[in-house]
């Protein structure tokens, strides 16, 4: 039997803290780097979840811009935000909601679905080119 | 139904295949499995409490609660991981000098082999409580959300099995080598995934899209669900994603190189 | 390595799981898509009827009422109405000319002919859509999703249920006939394990299956060997011993003759001094020689593999003090105090064996004990055993080689212990055989009164009722 000293633990929870702290670091300072063009708060867009389904079902955003979506599940179960194409995943519980940051996006058409319900629970993102 | 299975088997296939690597690995280097314990209690706790407390947790910090959480969680599995595979090659040593009688494994592993499984099982384990519970039977579907559940369960940990097993069957030379190869993977993709989180909570700015392999192999098809799981696969990555899982991949297989070298060293502390 | 049982349990249950999951997973998806069909064909009968239908004919308004009669309680009236396939029928200028109640006043679907997806009320709609040949007339069909879906997989889920409870209750099976089938492997270690010391007899061939045979026969080849050698190391050393008894009496005898001789000479005395002198100390080794074969001959005597046990009941204190009046020399020439008290107290053992033992506690005391040093034995009662207490006021024993005097020829060597106090290093190795012949149990501590060694021995008591 090993015994569990706590000073080989605490050994180990610092080599592990000082790796996650590395990469903690050096997420903070491209945060830092970026700070001065993500100062101004994007615009925020909304989409609900009513009964299962996207409310609307389809949004259209401009191109190369940045924005919040802010999902609210009006239904009283939870609900997964999930698009492959926009490569996020997003679990929003019950009467409750959640954002997410988007973009800047090229035009397009970009689907996403709720995991939870991904027959009915469909929905796109239409991205309009900078020509309209 | 459906769903239900290609949910609850995509996290469940997650948190087995990091669960029975290391607990392959660390049978070969002859770890007990007093670990295993601990594990599923800090697992299960983390999950319900992950997941009883998931609403207000996704408010907190300007509604980022649930990707910073999720970030920590997968941060602290693949700094485990990648301090798991620094620790291998001086296990190794150990071993030699201790004689084959004696356990090469520290406190120290053992520790780090909790804290790796328990953060990668808390995630996964709370999406399923969330699905279960907050979703089939509050939406009254229990039967075959819970049936569903339970099928992609036990297809998820069969396949952890088989995985466990075959790993035991290359050998301990071998086993050590593979599963430090796939830990490696592994955490490579779950420092990637950390950083997908960060773009999506707005910390990290995530312009450019550098490709979309969806066409080729989407990631909700079986073998994207199985590429995400061991490669950390995405279909559109970003750069930042991309420099995060190159990078550590790159320290991994350094330590994959160390540990090779050390096994060719002290080789005849395994080859039996 | 990992179990046996373990690894047969798991893969088994693993291969099981997925076999019968992703055949259900299979069989499900069929059956859904059967389900489908069906729904769409029942849509298509929906519309094949309405198409024999004269739009003109319409009179009563444009909704169609179901009679009450039919449905008798909420919950089918719920299901009817979520069932009910709505439709539309449009003219060939594509006017709606008649709708079910709850079909919304715009088309549901593009005008052309088909299975269609639509969206309307709120849910997600299967639809058919056909054009009457004759004149022109549209007529639209369309059922909910979800309802549909929900409906096909009660009665698929159906099918599906069984085996998935059925699988952990054949993981249990599996666990527990593979146990069943490892049971062998236990019985025969079992025994083995569960043999007398000594008992090297081979393993019964009854009961083995098939694939331990060859252990088996291996294994009692390995004991029969090991039979064979035991045999032949104990002849060995007790012929030896006896053996070598004829030599050293006729030594002992021929030196008495020679000192005998010596004695007789007429020579001064200076002259005889050196070589009486040597004949002395040949004399004490001689004698040391004959107590060391002796040692090694009660030593073999007493191994308890080989022991005939023949217990009578033995009256301790007797013993005690009958081996005292023996050795009591002993204590005269070293000038020690002996003393002993206790009570006679019954034990069921080996006379002879018991007059060893305590004979060898008592000269490992008395030796080890300087002179004028004092030797308490006691005899009692601890916990429903017999004790037999042995201390002195020697300089003791390390606790760390409690374990170690215990083995053959093991001769304690440090400042304390006077490395030229004779023994024969196997005094404490026959007490040990002795104890083990008895089932009792020795322990060596510090002496708490005098500060030296502190012997316990701890016999089971005379069965009570037999007592002489």
């Amino acid at each position: 039997m090993t015994s569990f000293t706590t000073k080989s633990v605490q050994h180990a929870v610092r080599r592990i803290w000082v790796l996650a702290l590395g990469y903690c670091l050096s997420v903070i300072l491209v945060v830092a780097a970026n700070q001065s063009s993500a100062a101004d708060d994007p615009p925020t867009i909304t989409l609900r979840i009513k009964d299962h389904l996207f409310v609307p079902a389809e949004l259209t955003v401009p191109a190369n811009t940045r924005f919040r979506l802010l999902i609210i599940n009006e239904d009283n179960t939870a609900e997964e935000f999930e698009s492959a194409a926009l490569n996020r995943e997003k679990v929003i519980m019950g009467n409750s909601e959640g954002v997410i940051f988007l973009g800047p996006l090229s035009p397009g058409e970009y689907s996403f679905f709720g995991e939870f319900n991904p027959r009915t629970a469909q929905g796109r993102l239409i991205v309009n080119g900078p020509q309209s | 139904m459906i769903d239900a299975v290609v949910i609850v088997l995509r996290e469940v296939l997650e948190a087995m295949l990091v669960c029975c690597v290391l607990l392959a690995s660390s049978y070969a280097l002859g770890a007990k499995r007093t670990w295993l314990l601990p594990v599923t209690l800090a697992a299960v706790g983390g999950a319900l409490l992950y997941a009883t407390n998931l609403a207000t947790l996704t408010a907190l910090f300007d509604g980022r609660g649930q990707e910073l959480t999720n970030v920590l969680l997968l941060v602290l599995t693949g700094a485990s991981l990648l301090f798991y595979l620094l620790q291998l090659p001086a296990m190794l040593h150990n071993k030699r000098t201790l004689g084959k009688k004696e356990a090469p494994v520290t406190s120290t592993l053992y520790a780090v082999l909790i804290i790796a499984s328990a953060a990668a099982m808390v995630r996964e384990l709370a999406e399923i409580f969330i699905y279960v519970f907050s979703y089939g039977i509050a939406s009254g579907q229990a039967v075959p959300v819970v049936s569903g559940a339970v099928i992609g369960a036990g297809v998820g940990v069969s396949l952890g099995i088989f995985i466990f097993f075959g790993l035991l069957w290359l050998g301990k030379r071998r086993c050590l080598q593979m599963s430090a190869l796939l830990l490696g993977l592994i955490s490579a993709g779950m420092l990637s995934q950390a950083t997908r989180f960060l773009v999506q909570s707005g910390f990290l700015p995530g312009e450019h899209i550098l490709w979309d392999s969806g066409w080729l192999i989407s990631e909700s098809s079986l073998p994207g669900e199985l590429l995400h799981a061991l490669l950390g696969y995405d279909a559109t990555p970003g750069i930042e994603q991309l420099t995060v899982y190159v990078v550590s991949l790159a320290f991994a297989m350094l330590l994959l190189r160390k540990l090779m070298a050390r096994q060719g060293t002290d080789g005849d502390a395994l080859r039996q | 390595m990992i179990s046996i049982r373990w690894f047969l349990t798991l893969t088994l249950i693993a291969l099981l799981v997925l076999v019968s999951f992703l055949s259900s997973l299979r069989g499900y998806r069929e059956s859904m898509a059967e389900a489908e069909t069906l729904f769409d064909l029942q849509l298509l009968e929906h519309v094949k009827l309405l198409g024999l239908l004269n739009p003109a004919s319409f009179l009563f308004g444009n909704t169609l009422v179901i009679a009450d009669s039919v449905i008798s309680t909420p919950a089918e009236l719920e299901l009817s109405l979520q069932l009910l396939v709505v439709y539309q029928i449009f003219d060939n200028q594509e006017q709606l000319v008649i709708r079910s109640e709850n079909s919304p006043t715009q088309n549901m679907a593009v005008f052309e002919p088909g299975y269609h997806h639509a969206e309307f009320n709120g849910y997600s709609w299967r639809a058919l859509v056909a054009q009457d040949p004759g004149d022109g007339h549209w007529i639209m069909a369309a059922q909910r999703n979800d309802v549909r879906y929900r409906l096909a997989e009660t009665v698929t889920l159906q099918a599906v249920l069984p085996g998935v409870i059925g699988v952990p209750i054949a993981g249990v099976l599996i666990w527990w006939i593979v146990g069943l089938g490892l049971r062998p492997i236990q019985t025969l270690a079992a025994s083995v394990r569960a043999r007398e010391e000594g008992d090297l007899k081979a393993v019964e061939l009854d009961d083995v299956p098939q694939e331990l045979t060859p252990l088996t026969l291996s294994t009692n080849d390995l004991l029969t060997r090991l039979a064979m050698a035991f045999d032949r190391e104990k002849r060995f050393a007790a012929d030896a011993a006896h053996e070598l008894r004829t030599p050293i009496s006729v030594l002992k005898v021929q030196l008495h003759n020679l000192l005998h001789d010596l004695n007789t000479r007429q020579q001064p005395e200076p002259v005889l001094q050196p070589a009486r002198q040597s004949l002395q100390e040949m004399g004490d080794g001689i004698d040391r020689l004959a107590h060391l074969v002796e040692q090694i001959l009660v030593l073999n005597r007493t191994a308890p593999a080989q022991y005939m046990r023949q217990f009578v009941p033995v009256d301790l204190l007797e013993l005690v003090q009958h081996v005292v009046s023996n050795e009591f020399d002993h204590f005269l020439s070293r000038d020690q105090i002996f003393s002993l008290d206790g009570l006679p107290v019954t034990i069921a053992g080996d006379k002879t064996a018991l007059q060893s033992l305590v004979q060898n506690l008592l000269i490992n005391a008395s030796k080890y004990t300087p002179v004028g040093g004092q030797i308490n034995v006691a005899i009692g009662r601890e916990a429903n055993k017999v004790l037999l207490q042995l201390e002195d006021s020697g300089p003791g024993i390390p606790e760390a080689q409690y374990e170690q005097v215990f083995d053959r020829f093991y001769r304690l060597s440090d400042e304390q212990h006077n490395i030229a106090v004779s023994g024969s290093g196997l005094g404490l190795a026959i007490v040990k055989h002795i104890v083990a012949m008895h089932e009792a149990q020795i322990s060596l501590s510090r002496s708490l009164t005098l500060g030296g060694l502190c012997v316990k021995v701890l016999f089971q008591p005379y069965p009570q009722g037999k007592s002489v």
